[in-house]
């Protein structure tokens, strides 16, 4: 009876783990654009399999954590939350697979980095 | 028996109206909807307008266009020349009211009959170390300094190329030679698109405050602009008005007894902070949320 049980939470928690969001962590490559010139970086990053998320190892959440994300309404609201933490936004393009991705990221100045839509999870709107 | 009968045509009838009314589109697939590319990311650019007419324009036409083209033409010409804007104490407010959701037709009569750029020439999404609108600000100086018989430094250039990207510097030179500065965004970005300039057509904007209007669209295979409160799309309080931001509907589904629209938005294709579901930046909001966030809904004729 206890090996049914064990066998049947064993079957639930794998489901639930293949359902949820999966990021692969690797060293990657990532295209820029300074002033028209595209630049190609090989750096550490974890992303998801479609390249909507992006966030460089290591990577300290305490910089946004918990802090107030300031009011917009037309401009990308990460971006300015961005700013607001003294990063620098921009776009970036991942390289998975074969594909480059287009995405932005957040870089702050000891060089960590994290997409707009996951560090504005991490504030607190007012 | 003929009550009965009645009762059970009415339920049909009842049925029939409500599956019509919420029945499943999804245009981001569909030939005209791929032409819209990816969603876009207007980053710290305040022009909502022009990214959605650009959506518009690209299902309309098959062809993926530049929301920053057509930002330009309508701040160059609509808005009575850019740098006056700029030398009337320009702080970004007046662009911001420029590519304001409630421009979005004076931006499609602006852009009427011009030409315009296709995105893979004039790239929509805001720029590396230096923003957009900075850098257009800046290039408006850069023809000041230069003058008309001057020459450019590599870095002025580099500030232009950055916009434009397919520019050369003899290109760059030639144009900051001939043209006067209230003209000097607008000829740069005809010049880039050279190559393969398009013409806008001959369009219309639509005006309606009837949310159904969107339902209409959809119905007929069209996507259709809301102008609308993005509040909605992050927070589950109220929203504290019905207008500030434009995105386009591109879809519509039953989803647990709810109908839900399919917004495109122009914040990239992350999903972090949405309250919604998300596929790739396109958020699918429960009608009443929405219904309850905007103001006009638009359409390209």
């Amino acid at each position: 009876m206890s090996i049914l049980l064990t066998s049947v939470l064993l079957l639930v928690f794998s489901t639930a783990a293949f359902g949820s969001e999966k990021l692969k962590c690797h060293k990657g490559e990532l295209r820029t654009r300074e002033f028209g010139e595209v630049k190609i970086l090989r750096s550490q990053f974890c992303t998801d399999k479609i390249g909507t998320i992006l966030i460089s190892e290591p990577f300290h959440k305490e910089v946004a954590l918990g802090k107030i994300i300031p009011p917009s309404q037309s401009v990308n609201p990460g971006w300015v939350f961005c700013e607001s933490l003294k990063g620098s936004p921009e776009m970036v393009d991942i390289l998975i697979g074969k594909t480059w991705y287009e995405l932005d990221r957040c870089l702050f100045k000891d060089g960590s980095y994290i997409d707009t839509g996951s560090l504005f999870e991490l504030g607190v709107q007012e | 028996m003929s009550a009965l009968s009645s009762l059970i045509l009415f339920f049909l009838l009842a049925t029939s109206a409500w599956a019509i009314e919420c029945s499943p589109v999804d245009l981001r697939n569909t030939p005209p909807g791929r032409a819209m590319g990816p969603v876009r990311n207007q980053g710290l650019m305040p022009w909502c307008a022009a990214y959605s007419m650009a959506d518009m324009l690209s299902f309309k036409t098959g062809e993926c266009y530049s929301g920053m083209s057509l930002g330009i033409n309508f701040a160059s010409d609509a808005e009575g020349g850019w740098w006056n804007q700029i030398s009337n104490g320009w702080n970004g407010t007046n662009m911001m009211t420029s590519g304001h959701f409630y421009n979005f037709p004076r931006m499609v009569r602006g852009n009427s009959g011009k030409p315009i750029c296709l995105e893979k020439d004039l790239p929509s999404t805001d720029n590396g170390p230096m923003r957009n609108l900075d850098l257009l600000r800046r290039i408006g100086d850069i023809r000041n300094q230069v003058g008309m018989f001057g020459s450019c430094s590599q870095e002025q250039f580099n500030s232009v190329k950055a916009v434009f990207p397919n520019l050369s510097f003899r290109e760059v030179q030639l144009i900051m030679a001939t043209t006067l500065t209230p003209n000097i965004h607008k000829y740069l970005m005809r010049s880039n698109c050279s190559r393969n300039r398009r013409y806008c057509p001959q369009v219309q904007p639509g005006i309606y405050h009837e949310f159904s209007k969107i339902d209409e669209q959809l119905s007929t295979g069209k996507i259709a602009g809301i102008g609308y409160s993005s509040s909605v799309l992050k927070n589950p309080a109220p929203p504290p008005n019905r207008g500030g931001h434009m995105s386009t509907i591109v879809g519509r589904r039953m989803r647990n007894g709810k109908c839900e629209y399919l917004l495109r938005n122009s914040w990239g294709r992350n999903c972090g902070g949405y309250i919604y579901p998300c596929e790739e930046g396109n958020i699918w909001v429960p009608k009443e949320r929405l219904k309850e966030a905007t103001g006009d809904v638009y359409t390209l004729n």
